[in-house]
């Protein structure tokens, strides 16, 4: 409670119009991104009707699960569990948990450099991940 | 008009204090910078989600005879169908993106320390649903890509021993891709995902503005 | 507060508990049910016409599809699979093009002579045995049984090394 009052005694603004006024401005950056950009530039396309019958098709899922497509291919026979649900099932535990078991209350990150180290190898390793799975 | 309206329903409930109270005058820090705003994008683009998807199920009928050919229907023949769902689909993808460095912004500030344990885990299971979003959504236009990646997807959980082949099945609404399979992820997809979604996000706001935007380093 | 309130009080939470416990476990038994049962029903098998014997020149594996009626659910369809078919002689291999590893097709590579799935790099023998990548096992076999000039294979695969017409 005592942090959340010291919060509260620096703030410096209020939620209208000032703070909504900077949410606009994002909202209407996202909106001309996604609507005028993105859709118009790169429209989305309709594929084949599905066939279960091709053996060419390359399945490959979007850009986000491209890591963990990877992945699969790095854990053969009676490990794929480990890689299909043991991976992405324990990563999202953990993140969960991740509140419970950091409990050094230090917020800066050049104070924390396991936690900063931790973020910045998983970071790489799923960049790689990804990477290999686009080019593969 | 607005005005009188409001006055009206404040006569009777007395919400003005309220709003202007925990709304309007809420204090907020003023040197926030743009690295904050990418929780409130993913909100922007659930909106825009929201809405486009609500219209194209107007046309769309989730049954294997008909799903790809009313997906073409919305597309091509429809006013604005392209963008429609050009839309929902960049909107899909860029929220991936908001909603991963929201996180890692938090992450960065050790912002989901005491007391906001809480918020970041609601955060946590809200990027769970984002990616169960998805994942359901790719399947219903029926074309190639959603038959073999939901077919490699679902299978995935089958790999783990005694009860993977159990949660498989029970994923497809049996053992092979079908007409089962394409209306429970239609369901998930536009009923329980959308409404688990907005429970848990009316959580994350509120504990949000109970604690208020833990303090910028 | 007299204990006879109490008492009151503390049956009224105990029955709040009891009537609460009672709708949700009553509730959860058929809703679960109902959503889960068409997962559980077993598939029967039945044999499935790929095609004459002269459609497949001998000595390689050539596509074989599976096209059935089936009863998916609700809805009655043409479900089509994919095998390859080799014939050799008398003998004649039906191999299921569904992949061990996550259920992709495989396709022959007649160069290498091998089947290889496209989705995760498995790559299997002329047999179907496991060479290289994340399958974790062989690919499955179709029993196959010859009426006339037709081939026949059985919807339902066998695991390689078991049972007839391996």
């Amino acid at each position: 409670m005592e942090n959340i009052k010291k919060t509260e005694e620096k703030e410096g603004t209020t939620f209208y119009p000032s703070h909504l006024f900077k949410e606009m401005v994002v909202m209407m950056f996202v909106f001309v991104l996604v609507s005028f950009i993105l859709a118009l530039v790169f429209p989305v396309k309709l594929g084949d009707p599905a066939d279960p019958t091709d053996s060419s098709f390359v399945p490959k899922p979007e850009w986000y699960f491209l890591a963990i497509f990877q992945l699969l291919k790095y854990f053969p026979g009676v490990f794929e569990a480990i890689a299909a649900v043991g991976v992405p099932v324990g990563s999202i535990i953990l993140l969960m948990l991740l509140p419970l078991i950091d409990k050094n209350p230090e917020r800066r990150p050049r104070k924390r450099p396991i936690a900063m180290a931790l973020m910045v190898i998983i970071l790489a390793v799923t960049a790689i991940l990804t990477l290999l799975g686009a080019v593969t | 008009m607005f005005r009188k309206v409001y006055y009206w329903i404040d006569e009777r409930l007395n919400i003005r204090p309220y709003i202007r109270k925990e709304i309007l005058d809420k204090p907020v820090h003023g040197r926030l910078n743009f690295t904050y705003c990418f929780g409130g994008m993913t909100f922007f683009l659930f909106l825009l989600l929201t809405i486009t998807g609500v219209s194209m199920a107007i046309y769309y009928v989730p049954s294997p005879d008909h799903a790809y050919d009313t997906v073409d229907y919305l597309t091509y023949q429809i006013f604005m169908g392209k963008v429609i769902r050009g839309v929902h689909h960049w909107a899909a993808n860029l929220m991936v993106v908001t909603v991963f460095l929201h996180m890692l912004r938090v992450y960065i500030h050790g912002a989901y320390k005491k007391p906001r344990e809480l918020n970041w885990i609601t955060g946590v299971m809200l990027f769970v649903l984002v990616l169960s979003f998805s994942f359901t959504g790719y399947l219903l236009p029926w074309d190639q890509k959603a038959y073999w990646a939901t077919k490699v997807g679902t299978q995935m959980p089958g790999s783990v021993p005694l009860i993977g082949d159990y949660v498989v099945r029970v994923l497809r609404g049996g053992s092979k891709i079908g007409a089962l399979t394409l209306s429970r992820f239609y369901v998930l997809h536009v009923i329980f995902l959308p409404s688990m979604i907005a429970a848990l996000l009316i959580g994350h706001f509120a504990m949000i503005r109970r604690q208020g935007i833990a303090e910028p380093l | 507060m007299s204990p006879k309130d109490i008492t009151r009080r503390r049956l009224m939470e105990i029955g709040i508990k009891v009537m609460g416990g009672f709708i949700s476990a009553t509730s959860a038994f058929p809703i679960i049910g109902f959503i889960t049962a068409p997962s559980l029903k077993q598939e029967e098998d039945k044999w499935i016409d790929v095609g004459a014997i002269n459609d497949f020149p001998p000595g390689t594996y050539i596509k074989g599809v599976m096209e059935s009626q089936v009863k998916d659910g609700w809805y009655i369809t043409k479900e089509r699979a994919l095998c390859w078919i080799k014939v050799d002689g008398d003998k004649i291999v039906a191999v299921s093009a569904t992949c061990s590893h996550l259920g992709c097709n495989v396709y022959w590579d007649e160069a290498s002579k091998n089947f290889k799935c496209p989705c995760h790099a498995g790559v299997y023998d002329s047999e179907g045995k496991v060479i290289k990548g994340p399958p974790p096992r062989a690919l499955d076999r179709l029993q196959v049984k010859v009426e006339g000039e037709r081939i026949l294979v059985n919807s339902i695969p066998v695991p390689y090394g078991e049972g007839k017409n391996v």
